[in-house]
Order: C-alpha cells, then sequence, then structure tokens
C-alpha cells in the first residue's frame, strides 16, 4: 500500500477521509492504535506495540439542522468547535460532554467528538439528560477487517435493524474506527440558573439532591462538593448545586418551589440558597464535570458509580478507610457519580466492599483501569470483539486484558 | 405476500415428545398450551394478515423456567420466539409452525419500586401502563407511552425498542432502562447494567434494547422512572396547509420550545378521528397539530402563550387550548383512537412506521399521496411531528382478490419516499417480517453481515426468532431456500 507523505508524519497514519481510512485499516497487517487528538491516551492505551492511526484530520461539520434537533460531523471534529457551531445556532449538546485533556495534562480545546462517543464521556446532566449513547443517532465506522458499516442514520426514532451506535459508544476504538457520528442537538433555553446550598451537613446535601431529583421540578444536573472541593470554585463552606433551565417564568417558579422543598424536606434553618444565573451558572457546572476541582497531581483519581442512595454513606466510608492518602472527593449526576482523587495511590483491590456500583480509574497505576466483568459477560464480550476485529487490530488491550 | 421459511419436518414429527417434555418442564403442567383454541390464540400478532400455529406454547413464570425451557429446546435444536402480549404491528412476535412460542404474559410482576433511584425492578411480562400505574400514587411514571400501552408488555418494549407519543422528550424505550436479565438461547442467565449508568464494557443493554427478541429473552427488566410533571395540557392547532403546519413545528423547536408532544395529523385522519371521537377537531382545517406542554399551571400558561404566538405566524385556521381535564382528555383520545376510527371507515389499513426528516414533510405528504393515488388507496397520515416519526394509513379491503399484495408495494414505495429523503423504514414498530426486505433499502449485506455475527455470538444455532429482521436471501434461517406462504 502506498500513502501519501502527509500522512504518514511522525509515523502517524492520518486519514483524511472516511475512504482513505477504510484502506488504511484494511491494509494494516499488525495492531493499530486508534485515536483522535489523544487527549485521554493517559486513561488507558493500547498495551501491544501499535501502529498508530488518529482520525483528528477527519474534521468536517456536514450539516446542522437545529429545527430538525441534529449535526453530522466527521470523528476528528474538536467538540471545541462543533459547540461554538452548535451554539450559534441556539443549540447545545444535551449531555453537556466535558473535555478531559487539561486532566491528562493536555491542553484544553483538543478533545474530538469520536473521542467523546468512544470513551462514553457525559458531562454533569448524565442522570437527568443522558449520556452520548442517548444522543447518538448514527454512526459510520470501519470494522476490523476494513469494512465500511453503517448504522443508525439522522432522524430521532430508528430501530431498523440492531442499535450498533449503543455498542460504538465506550467501545474505546476496539470494534471500529468511528468515520462519521450524527448526534442529537437541544436548543438553548431562555434561562439557566444554579441554586446553590449551603448550611448543611454530608448526609443533609446528598439528601437534597435526591428531594430535587424525585421533585416535579425537572432539575438537569445536581451535584454536591465538600468544603475543600468547593473552595477550588470559589465557595468557603460545602455547597450542594442544582441547575434548572427553561422560559424565565418557569425557571423563577421552579426555583421558589424547590428552596421550598428543602426546607421542608431538610427541615433546618442554617439551609441557605444562592441563585447563579446564565454564564455564572454556566461557569460552575463547566468546573465540575470537567472535574476542575480535583485537577492537580494526584496519584490516583477513581470514577465511582453508586446508587445516589449510597453516594453519601461511600463518601463517608472512603474518608475513614482512606484518612491517610490524602483524598478529596466530590459527587455529581445527582448522587450517581463520586469522583475520588487522592496523593497515595489507591488501588481496585482495596475499594473491595465499598458500595462503589461501577469503579473506573481514570489515573493510576493499577493495571486494569476498568471495572473487571463477570465470565459470561466477558464472553460475551470477547464475542463481540471477534464479530468485528477478527484478528484483533483495533486497539488491543485498551478496554480489557483480555483483548 | 410475505414469505417464511419451510418448517423443518423432524421438529414437526416430534410434536408430541417436545410438548411432554415441555409440560415436565414448567410447575404447572397448565402452563404449557398443545392444542385447540388456546394454542390458536397465539398464531398471529399484531400484522394479522399472516398466521401460523406453533409447536406449543410455554408460559413460564420465573426466570428459572424460561432457562429450562431455552435449555432443553437448544439442546434439542427447536426454535423458540418470544411474545409479551403479541401486539407487534411487524410481525415481531409471528410463530412458526416448527417453533415453541413463550409468552411472558405471567411474569406479570412489579419486583420493586425506588423512588429515591428512580427506579423499578419489573418481570417482563408487565403490561407497559402497569409500571405506570404502579408507581402512579406516589406522582411518578414510566416515559415511554406507545398506542397499545394497555396491552402491550415491557418485554416487548425492550425487544422493540418502542416510542410512542411523548418521546419528543423523554426519549425512547432505550433512553429509559438502567438493566435487564435475559436468558441466553443456551439457557444461561445474564445480567446487564445496574442503577449505576454507563457500566464499563461494551453497551448490552443498548445492543438487547431493539434486538427484536432474537439475542435472548428478557425476564427482568430494571426501568427508569420519573416524577410526574404537576399538569400537562394539550392544544390544537388548525391549518390551511400541511406546509403551514410543518414550519410552524419547525419555529417552535427553533425557538428552544420543546413541547413534550407534538402530534400532526393530516385531513382524513382529523376527518375519521373526529368522526369517532368527537374530540373537537377542526374539520375545516387541512392539518392539524395536537401541541402538549407540561408543569405548574403558571408554566403551562407560559409555553402556550409563546406556542400561540408563534402559531400566528403561520395563519391557523383554529387555536383552542385544553379548558377542562375532560377537553385534554377528548384531544388525546381522538389521537389514541385513530387506528380505531381507521376501522370505522375502512375494512382494513396497513399502518407504515417511516422516520423522516421533519423539514421534508411537506414533500414527503405529497409524494405519499401520489403512490396513494397511484394503487388507488386512500392514506390518511399520523406524525409524531417533533421527531419525525410518520405514520401513514393505507386503507384496504384484505378480503378484496389481489390487494393485500398491492397494499405491500404501496407500504413499500412509502418507505423508499422515507429513506430515499434521509429517513428510515421503521421508527418504533421495528422491523419483524414486514420490513425484512427493506432493509436492503438502508443497508447493504457487509452491513447487515456484521449485524449478523453479532446475532451469532448470542445464537450461533439460530434458534431464537430467526427468521425476522434480516432479508430470508441471506437468513441462515432459510438455509433450504424453500419458502411457504405464512
Amino acid at each position: 500500500m502506498t500513502l501519501i507523505a502527509d500522512n504518514q508524519a511522525a509515523g502517524v497514519l492520518r486519514p483524511s477521509s472516511a475512504e482513505e481510512l477504510r484502506d488504511m485499516v484494511a491494509a494494516a497487517t499488525g495492531p493499530l492504535s486508534i485515536e483522535g487528538a489523544g487527549s485521554k491516551a493517559a486513561w488507558t492505551t493500547s498495551q501491544q506495540p501499535s501502529q498508530r492511526l488518529s482520525t483528528g484530520q477527519m474534521s468536517s461539520i456536514d450539516f446542522f439542522y437545529p429545527a430538525e434537533m441534529v449535526v453530522q460531523c466527521g470523528p476528528g471534529t474538536r467538540l471545541a468547535d462543533l459547540e461554538t457551531e452548535l451554539a450559534a445556532g441556539g443549540h447545545r449538546l444535551a449531555f453537556d460532554p466535558p473535555d478531559l485533556g487539561p486532566l491528562f495534562g493536555k491542553p484544553e480545546g483538543q478533545s474530538t467528538i469520536a473521542g467523546v462517543v468512544a470513551a462514553n464521556l457525559a458531562g454533569s446532566r448524565r442522570a437527568f439528560r443522558g449520556g452520548p449513547r442517548d444522543h447518538l443517532l448514527g454512526v459510520q465506522f470501519v470494522n476490523g477487517m476494513g469494512e465500511a458499516i453503517k448504522s443508525g442514520g439522522r432522524v430521532m426514532k430508528n430501530v431498523s435493524g440492531y442499535d450498533l451506535c449503543k455498542l460504538m459508544t465506550g467501545s474505546w476504538g476496539t470494534l471500529g474506527v468511528l468515520s462519521q457520528v450524527t448526534l442529537k442537538t437541544a436548543p438553548l433555553m431562555e434561562l439557566r440558573r444554579s441554586l446553590v446550598v449551603s448550611g448543611l451537613d454530608e448526609a443533609q446535601h446528598l439528601a437534597a439532591l435526591i428531594a430535587a431529583a424525585r421533585s416535579p421540578f425537572d432539575p438537569v444536573a445536581a451535584a454536591y462538593l465538600p468544603a475543600d472541593a468547593a473552595a477550588s470554585l470559589g465557595f468557603d463552606t460545602a455547597v450542594s448545586l442544582i441547575e434548572i433551565e427553561g422560559l424565565a417564568p418557569s425557571v423563577d417558579y421552579r426555583s421558589e418551589q424547590l428552596t421550598a422543598l428543602l426546607r421542608i424536606k431538610l427541615a433546618t434553618s442554617a439551609l441557605s440558597v444562592a441563585l447563579y444565573d446564565q454564564a455564572e451558572s454556566a461557569a460552575l457546572w463547566q468546573a465540575i464535570k470537567s472535574v476542575s476541582p480535583l485537577v492537580g497531581q494526584p496519584a490516583s483519581l477513581w470514577r465511582l458509580k453508586p446508587k445516589a442512595s449510597q453516594a453519601a454513606d461511600l463518601m463517608a466510608r472512603l474518608r475513614s478507610r482512606f484518612a491517610e492518602r490524602g483524598l478529596k472527593v466530590y459527587a455529581d449526576w445527582g448522587g450517581n457519580l463520586v469522583w475520588l482523587a487522592s496523593e497515595k495511590a489507591i488501588n481496585r483491590a482495596e475499594l473491595e466492599g465499598l458500595p462503589v456500583g461501577v469503579a473506573s480509574q481514570v489515573l493510576g497505576d493499577d493495571p486494569a483501569p476498568f471495572a473487571p466483568l463477570s465470565a459470561l459477560q466477558s464472553e460475551l464480550q470477547a464475542g463481540i470483539k471477534r464479530a468485528f476485529d477478527p484478528h484483533g487490530r483495533l486497539n488491543p488491550q485498551r478496554l480489557t486484558s483480555e483483548f | 405476500m410475505i414469505p417464511m421459511p419451510t418448517p423443518d419436518a423432524s421438529v414437526l414429527a416430534r410434536r408430541a415428545e417436545i410438548q411432554t417434555a415441555l409440560r415436565g418442564l414448567l410447575d404447572n403442567p397448565k402452563d404449557l398450551i398443545g392444542e385447540g383454541l388456546a394454542l390458536k390464540v397465539y398464531e398471529t400478532d399484531g400484522l394479522s394478515a399472516y398466521r401460523q400455529v406453533p409447536l406449543a406454547v410455554a408460559l413460564p413464570r420465573t426466570t428459572q423456567d424460561v432457562a429450562r425451557i431455552l435449555g432443553y429446546c437448544h439442546d434439542n435444536g427447536i426454535k423458540v420466539i418470544a411474545r409479551g402480549s403479541g401486539t407487534s404491528l411487524a410481525g415481531g412476535a409471528l410463530p412458526t409452525q416448527d417453533a415453541v412460542v413463550l409468552g411472558l404474559s405471567k411474569m406479570n410482576q412489579v419486583l420493586d419500586i425506588d423512588y429515591d433511584n428512580r427506579c423499578a425492578r419489573v418481570q417482563a411480562g408487565v403490561t407497559n401502563i402497569n409500571v405506570s400505574n404502579a408507581v402512579d400514587r406516589d406522582k411518578f411514571f414510566y416515559a415511554p407511552d406507545p398506542s397499545s400501552q394497555l396491552a402491550c408488555t415491557i418485554a416487548g418494549n425492550v425487544a422493540m425498542n418502542s416510542g410512542g407519543a411523548h418521546c419528543l422528550k423523554y426519549g425512547v424505550t432505550t433512553n429509559n432502562l438502567l438493566g435487564l436479565t435475559v436468558v441466553l438461547m443456551d439457557g444461561r442467565t445474564l445480567t446487564i447494567g445496574s442503577e449505576a449508568m454507563d457500566g464499563d464494557g461494551y453497551d448490552l443493554l443498548g445492543l438487547f434494547t431493539g434486538s427484536e427478541g432474537m439475542l435472548g429473552v428478557v425476564t427482568e427488566v430494571l426501568v427508569r422512572i420519573l416524577p410526574k410533571p404537576e399538569g400537562a395540557r394539550p392544544m390544537l392547532v388548525g391549518f390551511k396547509s400541511e406546509e403551514l403546519a410543518g414550519a410552524c413545528v419547525a419555529e417552535i423547536i427553533g425557538q428552544g420550545i420543546v413541547p413534550v408532544a407534538i402530534e400532526f395529523m393530516d385531513k382524513p385522519a382529523i376527518l375519521a378521528c373526529e368522526a369517532f371521537a368527537k374530540a373537537g377537531y377542526p374539520t375545516d382545517a387541512q392539518a392539524l397539530l395536537i401541541i402538549e406542554v407540561e408543569g405548574s399551571l403558571l408554566e403551562i400558561e407560559a409555553q402556550e402563550a409563546r406556542i400561540q404566538e408563534i402559531a400566528g405566524h403561520y395563519d391557523p385556521v383554529s387555536i383552542k387550548l385544553a379548558e377542562s381535564a375532560e377537553q385534554a382528555e377528548a384531544i388525546w383520545r381522538g389521537r389514541k383512537s385513530a387506528f380505531g376510527a381507521m376501522g370505522q371507515i375502512s375494512p382494513d389499513y396497513l399502518c407504515m412506521d417511516g422516520t423522516i426528516p421533519t423539514g421534508k414533510l411537506p414533500e414527503v405528504l405529497s409524494r405519499i399521496k401520489q403512490v396513494g393515488e397511484a394503487y388507488g388507496f386512500q392514506i390518511a397520515n399520523i406524525f409524531h411531528a417533533g421527531d419525525g416519526n410518520l405514520h401513514p394509513l393505507i386503507l384496504y379491503n384484505a378480503n378484496a382478490p389481489g390487494e393485500i399484495d398491492r397494499v405491500e408495494a404501496a407500504g413499500e414505495d412509502i418507505l423508499k419516499v422515507c429513506v430515499e429523503v434521509g429517513g428510515c423504514i421503521t421508527g418504533e414498530h421495528g422491523v419483524g417480517i414486514e420490513k425484512r426486505d427493506a432493509m436492503m433499502l438502508m443497508f447493504n449485506e457487509t452491513d447487515l453481515e456484521q449485524q449478523m455475527r453479532i446475532k451469532r455470538v448470542f445464537d450461533p444455532l439460530w434458534l431464537l426468532n430467526g427468521a425476522k429482521v434480516f432479508p430470508l436471501d441471506i437468513n441462515p434461517a432459510d438455509t433450504k431456500g424453500e419458502r411457504i406462504a405464512a
């Protein structure tokens, strides 16, 4: 196979079209390490010597129709560029994906849309507005045999055949190399507002998140930051944050109702609520979804997904079990996500017995970053891998040591 | 007519032996139906032009029952078709004569409700409406609401990734699930997902949802339940043309207002539904939108005011707000009884289910009209306008010679139009047998081979609902290429 010199710069294959991508994968004779901008390479990386292949040059917004709530783009499209384009049309991605590059010491704004999809990275709205899996309408990709495959489409509802969009989401490039993604977009609302709640103890803060989620007042995000994490956002005490959005009269009504509800549910006169509107609200969530309160040089960073009702218990037990490790924690996704950073490393075995739900290591030296699966699940996942990539070309051992 | 593979004569010959064995695997022998009218009930589903009496029907009560039955069938090379309530409009639950039907209707218990974590664990045979009913007293609900929700089961909803009128805001089944318990064809039980969202590894929950009962039999489902809004209210807006109604929908969404539902009806649908339900629909309009908003009264009024202002840009014939709970109920009764209403004006109808980019609505409606004229059928159109899911109802008479073939040809022409404008062949009903061949309008053989390799991971012997989704020309269910009329 002959390749133009530009495509091989620095030993990285850089296709500029879906056809070139297909030909490159088809011509491969050994393992390929698939990347967008490589912003999350430090999270998990191919364990075998591999030929790097980047879709970072396949950057294009093919169409964006706000009235149909849909955008189609090339895999290498920078998340930042996509968000700028959507905002110009009065839209956004409802799942509000984070750019985790800075967490891994990379510059901001490098993260690509294919990277967000391949890692299934949702922002703070996950528990209320879904994640990439819920908003990916269509994909085109090249499987490990160099075949171009499509699934889904550009319309909101589509049950034509098996939903391969779900398999591509979160598969870390091990099943196929994305050549095009089509996503559902959401209109920007007239007003977004965060209620910042203080004056509560930790259990009360987490109960506040649950009370909001159980209410009819439609929060889009809810998080709890203990005092040390809250300090990085400029708060001098622990806070919980609940975001709502919509037409202005509706937001006014719901923020009053939510405040009244929390006063009744938590029955404490110490409770105080401050309101942050529009850009002020957006800035808070930008920091929370990007894990800014924990950015630094932690030896370990874990992403734990407990039941919301167990988050308070989990955080208390983490503190007591790892009191000597320099711990910092906070909860997002209404309590369904707990970020755990430590100055001294924590490995997976040490989390044993805690109600962590699904535990994924984002930074650290545990050799298995992702949560282990049951024997039957492992068998089926290996079978799916073979169905897409029988020769094991794509991102070997990036998702699991088994393939 | 749509063909099916020729039944396996060696399995048919073992009918008595297989029934005896299955009876022995169930706690109550009456849970095995082997003959007579009781068996004939299972010969068809919502696509009632097609009928095949199965070998037997087993009605398990537990996941363990399902595992025993599947294990036996696997070891003996017997095909299985799982069935919820049999409401599929695509023939998704159509049996074959050499297959055992696994009916989930006795697995109808709500097992656990957890409001703090906004989820409920239910057996797969619970009806869709009974999930919402179980949490209604605590002001929660389960969001996906297919028109058949009184009868259809969660198992069927998972198999077909069912939608409904309110998915513009809340999404479809796949967006409202947290976990599944599934029995594989070889009898092994698989647990997928949990209250923790987004497990590591491949998204099997997403893969199973919409896989049309071909990868495993779902026995338990962990569903997301949501707090009910304080209130909801529909409004009716009539327009002088379909184009104006379509443009109004585009501007509403373009203005950043996403109502919980936007339903569109064309003139034939308006007339039929009004005659049937007396819902107060504007019979002088060429097109009608039902727009529902929700929240507190104050929020509803704020949204309605904005929508009325926008609708005013499109020269509406009428705007009518629901002024009482009765009026609101009547408005939705008209829409939800649309299929029944068609039954009043025509002996039979074929309900199509394409999805189109919403901006293409006027073009597609005009092309559908041409299809109707070319074949000599009247067609009424009902459309989930916010999300582009179009239901043309082709009125015909199944007893007139040759009409089934002509109506199916007309239906395929409509699906071609949907695909040509960038849409798809099915938005929420599924492929089943009905749209098996139409899959080739959207996919090539390489795409479908990729999907079939996934099926083989879960069911290498191709025993589970195998004659569905994939065109028979490439479908391993049809190894001999000998077919019968279903």
